[in-house]
């Protein structure tokens, strides 16, 4: 129903027509009118949420087109948007130069699939309770198969274990509980080794360690010429560098030069890489 | 809320412009600094307010506290302590002096990593020491710490690498080395040799994984079985795998 045109002494004063007023109890009330102030404005109080309709976007290109108000982040730096526009945003002379993302290392128990060249990964033997973390970076202009050099980390270390008892001469024999490593990737080392010995008996023998891996072979350790008994001697001795083969294990061995026995144990093998494919 | 920066700038114009950086906010919408945030309060979008040290513009009604985006990894930090609230792949070179380094160690922070211990060793030269002072021994069958020590500079699991060199007197006798932290008997046998009088011997490489606390001191230690032995050079290093 239209409202109604009051008319003197004629419009009802009945409900249909009296429902339709407000009355002063409704006044800055729920489903109610605003008051104004002594200026005349509506006070701030009876209106809703002022200020710019502002809308934290993220990451531009999150939504497009943007409109005012909208607000993205873009390049590190945090862009507010005043007209209508599709359009990236861009930086203002003066204003702060934005950081290149720091390219983060790749971090996982493998190399990235498809290297560039200068780009940098950290290698671990687990992502929640690493060993060793070993940082390389994928040179492609390098002319070896093995493109990712080294930059640091610790080396697999298995040891100070086992022991054997060599009696026989120019035979060698394992370490019986000795260190074990399995190489992560193929590529060169440098190899370090240890062990101690006792001779049993009084007389020249030389004595023999080396470190065997399953598929690249033996690399042996400065043999040593002892000569008293219950003499007790450690040797480490860093072996060179080292061509291995990923996947394969490695245990080491003694050996006595003459058959007077010895005892040996400790034994000890490390690893680190220079460069690995 | 969003995070603001607060910078200076000159005004492109306006007529050509579609975006405005976020710190120059004058005029065109309802901006308004009010300082300090206060519990309590109900903020509207375009209020500025400062927490932490943070410049913070809200963007929707709330009555939320405002919090802190998380960090972008940045380039490696470089300094004498660990960044205090690092975030997952954070990287830090962390020195024993700005001025003069003698060590950088740089690290790897894995928030992934179960142990305690999740900034991971990724390259650098550790704390060193070499002395050839010269140390004469106490043939007595027991553990003697000597020569320089090192301070470990943050907790967790460092390797020892260690060498010496010494000289046998008129008795033949068996040397031993290890590692003395915090003025303790070595509790492993470094390395051990067998030696006949009047004769140099040498313990090269002997290398073992320790866990240390920060601020443990750790020297060597020797085990000598007879008199008028010496040691002549002393020199170790304690390299990183993992600090907390």
């Amino acid at each position: 129903m239209a409202d109604p045109v009051w008319v003197d002494g004629v419009t009802p004063q009945n409900a249909v027509n009296m429902n339709k007023l407000q009355t002063r109890d409704e006044k800055g009330q729920p489903s109610g009118y605003s008051s104004l102030d002594g200026t005349g404005k509506v006070p701030l109080a009876q209106l809703p949420p002022v200020g710019a309709d502002l809308v934290y976007d993220g990451d531009y290109p999150a939504t497009s087109p943007y409109t005012d108000g909208d607000i993205v982040v873009y390049n590190g730096i945090a862009y507010l948007c005043v007209v209508p526009t599709s359009a990236a945003p861009v930086p203002w002379p003066g204003g702060p130069v934005p950081v290149p993302p720091y390219p983060t290392p790749a971090y996982g128990t493998s190399l990235p699939a498809s290297p560039t060249d200068g780009q940098q990964a950290i290698l671990v033997d687990s992502i929640t309770a690493p060993t060793w973390s070993w940082l390389f970076r994928y040179n492609a202009g390098s002319t070896n198969a093995n493109k990712w050099e080294f930059l640091g980390g610790p080396p697999i270390e298995s040891g100070p274990q086992g022991s054997c008892t060599c009696t026989t001469a120019s035979t060698w024999v394992d370490a019986s509980g000795g260190p074990a490593i399995t190489v992560p990737r193929s590529g060169v080392y440098k190899l370090y080794a240890e062990f101690s010995a006792s001779l049993s008996v009084t007389g020249i023998t030389d004595i023999y360690g080396r470190v065997v891996f399953s598929t690249s072979g033996n690399f042996q350790m400065d043999n040593q010429d002892w000569s008293s008994q219950y003499q007790t001697h450690h040797v480490a001795q860093q072996m060179g560098q080292a061509a291995l083969v990923a996947g394969e294990t490695s245990k080491m061995q003694a050996m006595v030069g003459q058959s007077n026995s010895c005892n040996f144990r400790y034994f000890c093998t490390r690893i680190i890489p220079v460069r690995v494919s | 809320m969003t995070e603001i920066e607060a910078l200076a700038a000159t005004s492109p114009d306006p007529a050509s412009t579609n975006w405005v950086p976020m710190w120059n906010l004058n005029g065109g919408v309802n901006v308004v600094y009010d300082g300090d945030w206060a519990s309590g309060r109900t903020y509207q979008p375009g209020e500025i307010v400062v927490l932490g040290g943070v410049t913070y513009m809200c963007v929707r009604q709330t009555t939320n506290r405002p919090t802190s985006w998380a960090t972008a990894v940045t380039m490696p930090t470089y300094g004498t302590t660990l960044p205090a609230s690092p975030v997952d792949g954070q990287e830090h070179v962390l020195v024993d002096s700005v001025a003069a380094p003698t060590y950088q160690l740089r690290f790897r922070y894995n928030a992934q990593n179960t142990g305690t211990n999740k900034w991971e060793f990724i390259g650098g030269s550790g704390p060193h020491i070499e002395s050839g002072a010269g140390w004469p021994m106490t043939g007595d069958s027991q553990w003697h710490q000597f020569g320089p020590t090192i301070t470990v500079p943050r907790p967790g699991l460092w390797r020892f690498t260690g060498m010496i060199w010494g000289t046998t007197g008129a008795n033949a006798g068996n040397v031993a080395v290890g590692v003395c932290v915090a003025g303790a008997a070595p509790t492993f046998n470094g390395g051990q040799t067998s030696v006949p009088a009047s004769a140099w011997f040498s313990l090269t490489h002997f290398e073992r994984a320790l866990t240390l606390a920060g601020g443990n001191t750790v020297a060597m230690g020797y085990y000598a079985t007879a008199a008028a032995m010496n040691i002549s050079v002393d020199s170790f290093t304690l390299t990183p795998v993992a600090i907390s």
